[in-house]
């Protein structure tokens, strides 16, 4: 018994390397990859519009149409700041009269990560911020101020939205 | 005493003509394997344009096997690819195609599980291309990135 155990160790050794003897190469590529900063806006419409009640009845005019759909797409650094910022251009501003509201009666309500309500001027105004690479969507509701001395007409005021990065 | 010598007898023979046997084995498994270029690169590009970017240049690859045996080719990325600042990709964002077919086998890269590129059997010459492809994404951190491939092919 005992020899035929020890006689098995050298046939074992035998059929292992044997069996383990497969041949083999290798071979390296390297791949690179550039990442460029970058970003964009895109929004839902390019115009809404308020239609103005009584201002006993109604102090705050919304917007017509549903909210705006903004998204902001940007690749940044890691840590590197994005900024969405809004202002208005000039007040607003009815052509054929030449009267004019404040553009500061003009405010909005922001939904979504990062981004914030605020009021409308003609500096610029934060409305979102983050901190990452991404796709970021959120929606703004414009409000008009009703106040009772506005004198009738049709006015326009152009807002501009811009993103930056730090 | 008696014993020991035949054990040592028989043992010798034994590993010995396992020995020769696996000479010649070693000499029917000539595998090779040449690629070209040894790198290739993405550029930069905007995600929603190129939502897929192609590398800059084709991967020739050759294979010369001569065994009896089945064989494959496989491929493993040795991690995600890495950026100057610490910033990955996820490596699983590179795909790639790969001509003729069979045997070669078109896929996506993985850091942790080899994937087969090519497979066959017998021997023969065998050349290859393929072309590599990285899905492009804003979530992307700013960077120059890179990672090593590692194509090995053996014998089954």
């Amino acid at each position: 018994m005992k020899t035929k155990i020890i006689g098995l160790i050298p046939i074992l050794l035998f059929s292992c390397g044997f069996l383990s003897g497969t041949g083999q190469e290798r071979s390296e590529v390297t791949i690179n990859a550039a990442v460029e900063s970058r970003c964009k806006i895109e929004v839902s419409t390019s115009s809404v519009s308020f239609t103005r009640l009584s201002p006993d009845e109604q102090k705050v005019i919304s917007q017509n149409e549903v909210p705006v759909e903004i998204t902001i797409k940007a690749t940044v650094r890691k840590n590197q700041r994005i900024y969405l910022r809004i202002r208005g251009l000039s007040d607003l501003v009815d052509a054929q009269t030449g009267q004019k509201i404040d553009v500061s009666n003009i405010s909005w309500e922001a939904t979504g990560s990062g981004f914030r309500s605020g009021q409308l001027h003609l500096n610029p105004r934060l409305i979102g911020s983050w901190n990452r690479s991404g796709v970021q969507k959120g929606t703004i509701t414009f409000y008009l101020q009703n106040r009772p001395d506005y004198v009738p007409g049709v006015y326009h005021l152009t807002v501009s939205m811009s993103v930056s990065t730090f | 005493m008696v014993f020991i010598k035949r054990f040592l007898f028989y043992s010798i023979g034994i590993l010995l003509a396992g020995s020769v046997l696996n000479s010649y084995q070693g000499r029917r498994d000539e595998l090779t394997i040449r690629i070209f270029p040894q790198s290739i690169n993405f550029s930069a590009a905007e995600p929603d344009q190129e939502p897929v970017i192609a590398a800059g240049s084709l991967i020739n690859i050759e294979i010369t096997v001569n065994t009896d045996r089945r064989w494959n080719l496989t491929l493993l990325a040795d991690g995600d690819l890495k950026g100057s600042r610490g910033a990955r990709i996820a490596i699983q964002n590179v795909t790639w195609t790969a001509t003729p077919s069979p045997p070669f086998i078109s896929g996506t890269l993985s850091r942790n599980q080899p994937q087969i590129l090519a497979q066959g059997e017998g021997s023969g010459d065998i050349r290859g291309e393929l072309s590599f492809f990285l899905k492009n994404s804003w979530d992307y951190e700013v960077g120059e990135y890179s990672q090593t491939l590692t194509f090995t092919i053996s014998a089954l």
